[in-house]
């Protein structure tokens, strides 16, 4: 191993060009890494820029060959070109390292120390909200570890950037103890290790530069991996938010309109930018290989994405304070009011709500000191009431009623749940509601569906009706759910028509108006 | 001593006030790939969401650089004022970090004082703006701040998104992504709580959105000024201001556009109604 006693001008150049290229290597996972302060996964992208644009004034400027000269335009290129956090206090690094070298024409292993103990009081001092566990404290650590590395005679710039290195991996490590959010999500912190891979890169400019640490799987396929084996070892609970899928698809000629026709049965959010021979896709599913399969078939898929949203969106759906409470009956209607925030009781298709024991056991899970009931159909109401389900105080938990009678009443009133307001507001609110909107009901076993539905959509005054919603009981027929969205476009002219796999046994069809 | 104002390009403050009220406004940076771009500067909105629909990669965004900031302060004070900077919330953005780190690479030695606004758009706007009010009739620099913090609990906004999605990317989505993940189409309302995205409620129908976000600026016992934004609607922007007319003059309704870095994180079809004024 090459050994330095001090670092150059043209040294310094080349551990930064060094840095560089390893942050690239590794710039999508710590992207991956990235969840505070904020979740957008941009730090490893950040840092790069950031490095670049303190390499670009380099360059730039005329062949210097003194530690001076070199850092102070190094640090004038990362202020000017600082982006994110990380980036902004890399920066502050560079800044104390030219400030320390000012004058001199090589940087020494005790100037190097001294440059972090400037960078990490500069940084400190520059935010707002300076929190442990982040990059700030590998330069603390550094700081720390360099000061009392023996500065005799010989001692090596290698053996400085070694221990440099050392205390920023153990630094790293620590994070996840020191950030609470960190730890949640099983991570280090992005900024952290961003600190450490440009250490990294510096040792590793000096020739052998130490151990070689292997370039990480592309995010791409680690990514991909992870969450199908996630499925098949935790199936996914009704409701979930799916997998956010996102690629760049090529080929020749595809054919956009069907490929969003099909995106579309395979789940929600879908976007679809771009020509015939390049298109970004982007997807909310469930099934994030068959998507990508499809996708395969179609073209070819590059830049993948797949992100579980469940973790992502495990923000609390209603405060913690208000929990709503729906019965309903089928499946599907249970994943919509699932979807909306709300705990969902389904009734057994063959007791009916007969066993009001359900009820009190929802009563029972639910964490919220205040709670709105909507139950949906008459009978619901009554055994939700033998329940012992009256307005009042069980247990300490308040307890209020919002009589829905139909699916489309109580779908209403879960819409109409202010976040911001209390319990007594959100029950005015949401009995308001009710009134906003019609149900029409077409009962199974009718000979013929669609003329029934005719002939009640034609009692009804609709020519303003703004959203249909037709929720499909589990014996209507797909024909027969087309001819009947066909026959309410033609009632509901400036309506858009949503079509919901309810499943319930009976009716066959619940269509709303509102 | 004299007081200038600097802000940040999400305030949203229209170009004709900003220099009537002397105000410098510091772009953020929205990325398309290898690609930058000052907010306002080097993009424009239309411009934007032309790239939007037809760029094989998703934006994102950057805070100005400490040197920008820094650069403004100096301009700034080149007369001698004393310089109040005011950002965009400190938990939306780094923003208000790289202009506190610019503080100390300002090169002149006047004072400069950075506030973090607590909020964005236009409502972080109405708060540069009555500073900057203050400024230009002789205000000192703690007068300023005062009126600053002073406006900071009288502004308030409602914005009715088309979809949650880029908030969700963006990182920014926070709470409100309670609101995602429903199986029937619902229109999202969003406002801002304790400088942080918070869900407000949710519509079946664009229609039934504006309809709240009326009745919500209906609810204000006084109003001293409104704005109506927009992301790539402008149809939609118009018919609101139309039936806002009803509640306050027409022609004193500011109306602005989100910038690229705002439409970023919100997606094209954002529109926004914010206002400055008394809640009952």
């Amino acid at each position: 191993m090459e050994r330095i006693v001090a670092a150059d001008g043209w040294t310094l150049l080349r551990m930064l060009e060094s840095a560089a290229d390893r942050l690239e290597s590794n710039a999508d996972s710590l992207d991956a890494l990235n969840v505070f302060p904020v979740p957008d996964g941009d730090t490893g992208a950040n840092m790069l820029l950031t490095v670049r644009a303190a390499l670009e004034a380099v360059s730039s400027a005329s062949a210097p060959a003194s530690a001076a000269a070199v850092s102070e335009e190094m640090a004038r290129g990362a202020m000017e070109g600082a982006r994110g956090n990380s980036g902004i206090i890399l920066s502050q690094f560079f800044r104390g390292l030219a400030l320390v070298l000012t004058g001199k024409d090589a940087c020494s292993p005790a100037d190097f120390a001294a440059a972090f103990v400037r960078a990490e009081s500069f940084a400190r001092s520059g935010i707002s909200d300076p929190t442990e566990g982040t990059i700030l404290t590998v330069l603390a650590d550094v700081a720390r570890a360099l000061a009392s590395f023996p500065s005799s005679d010989g001692a090596s710039f290698t053996a400085v950037l070694e221990a440099a290195v050392a205390a920023a991996a153990t630094s790293v490590e620590r994070t996840p103890s020191l950030l609470a959010v960190l730890r949640e999500s099983g991570v280090v912190d992005a900024g952290a290790k961003g600190m450490l891979l440009i250490l990294e890169g510096f040792l590793g400019s000096l020739g052998d530069g130490g151990s070689r640490a292997e370039r990480p799987a592309p995010r791409a396929e680690a990514a991909a991996r992870s969450p199908l084996e996630a499925r098949s070892a935790s199936p996914r609970r009704e409701g979930s938010y799916g997998f956010c899928t996102e690629f760049l698809l090529s080929g020749e000629s595809l054919p956009l309109a069907s490929i969003r026709g099909r995106l579309e049965q395979e789940g929600t959010s879908v976007i679809l930018v771009g020509d015939g021979a390049t298109a970004r896709v982007h997807i909310h599913t469930n099934r994030p290989e068959a998507v990508i399969e499809y996708a395969r078939s179609v073209g070819s898929v590059t830049r993948l994405e797949v992100q579980d949203l469940d973790k992502q969106c495990a923000a609390v759906a209603m405060p913690p304070h208000i929990a709503v409470i729906s019965l309903v009956e089928g499946d599907g209607l249970a994943a919509v009011f699932r979807s909306m925030g709300a705990e969902v009781v389904v009734a057994d298709p063959r007791a009916g709500w007969r066993d009001p024991g359900e009820i009190a056991r929802a009563l029972g899970r639910v964490s919220a000191r205040q709670v709105i009931f909507l139950p949906n159909s008459d009978s619901a109401r009554e055994s939700a009431q033998r329940a012992g389900v009256p307005e009042g105080t069980p247990g300490g938990t308040t307890v209020r009623v919002v009589p829905s009678r139909t699916v489309p009443q109580g779908i209403a009133a879960l819409i109409a749940f202010r976040f911001d307001k209390g319990l007594e507001d959100n029950v005015s609110a949401m009995t308001r509601a009710l009134g906003a909107v019609r149900t029409l009901e077409v009962t199974a076993g009718t000979a013929d569906p669609v003329l029934a539905l005719e002939g009640l959509l034609a009692k009804e005054e609709t020519g303003s009706v703004e959203v249909v919603t037709i929720y499909q009981g589990a014996g209507a027929s797909e024909s027969v759910v087309e001819s009947a969205a066909a026959a309410c476009r033609r009632f509901c002219p400036r309506a858009a028509v949503d079509r919901v796999p309810g499943g319930q046994a009976s009716p066959l069809l619940i269509v709303s108006l509102e | 001593m004299p007081v200038k104002i600097v802000t940040d390009s999400v305030s949203d403050i229209p170009a004709a006030i900003a220099r009537e009220l002397d105000i410098a406004v510091v772009p953020l940076v929205v990325r398309f790939g290898e690609q930058s771009y000052r907010d306002g500067v080097d993009l424009t909105s239309d411009e934007f969401y032309e790239k939007l629909r037809t760029s094989a990669v998703f934006p994102s965004t950057s805070v100005p650089s400490p040197s920008a900031f820094a650069e403004a302060f100096d301009a700034a004070s080149a007369d001698g004022s004393e310089v109040l900077a005011i950002t965009l919330s400190s938990k939306l953005s780094g923003t208000y970090n790289s202009a506190l780190q610019a503080r100390t690479l300002a090169a002149r030695a006047g004072r400069v004082e950075v506030m973090d606004s607590g909020w964005a758009a236009i409502a972080e706007g109405f708060i540069v703006m009555q500073a900057a009010r203050a400024a230009k009739a002789g205000a000192s620099l703690e007068e300023a701040m005062e009126a600053a913090r002073g406006t900071a609990g009288r502004v308030d906004f409602l914005a009715a998104f088309d979809t949650l999605e880029y908030l969700r990317r963006g990182g920014r989505i926070g709470a409100a992504a309670g609101l995602m993940g429903s199986l029937l189409k619902i229109n999202p309302l969003i406002d801002l709580r304790d400088g942080l995205v918070h869900p407000f409620g949710r519509t079946r129908s664009r229609a039934k959105a504006l309809d709240q976000m009326v009745s919500f600026a209906s609810g204000f016992s006084s109003i001293e000024e409104m704005a109506v934004g927009h992301a790539a609607c402008a149809a939609d922007a118009e018919a609101l201001v139309e039936r806002l007319s009803s509640i306050h003059p027409r022609e004193r309704i500011l109306r602005t556009r989100l910038t690229p870095v705002m439409g970023s994180h919100t997606g094209p079809g954002l529109i926004i109604v914010a206002v400055r004024g008394r809640t009952p």
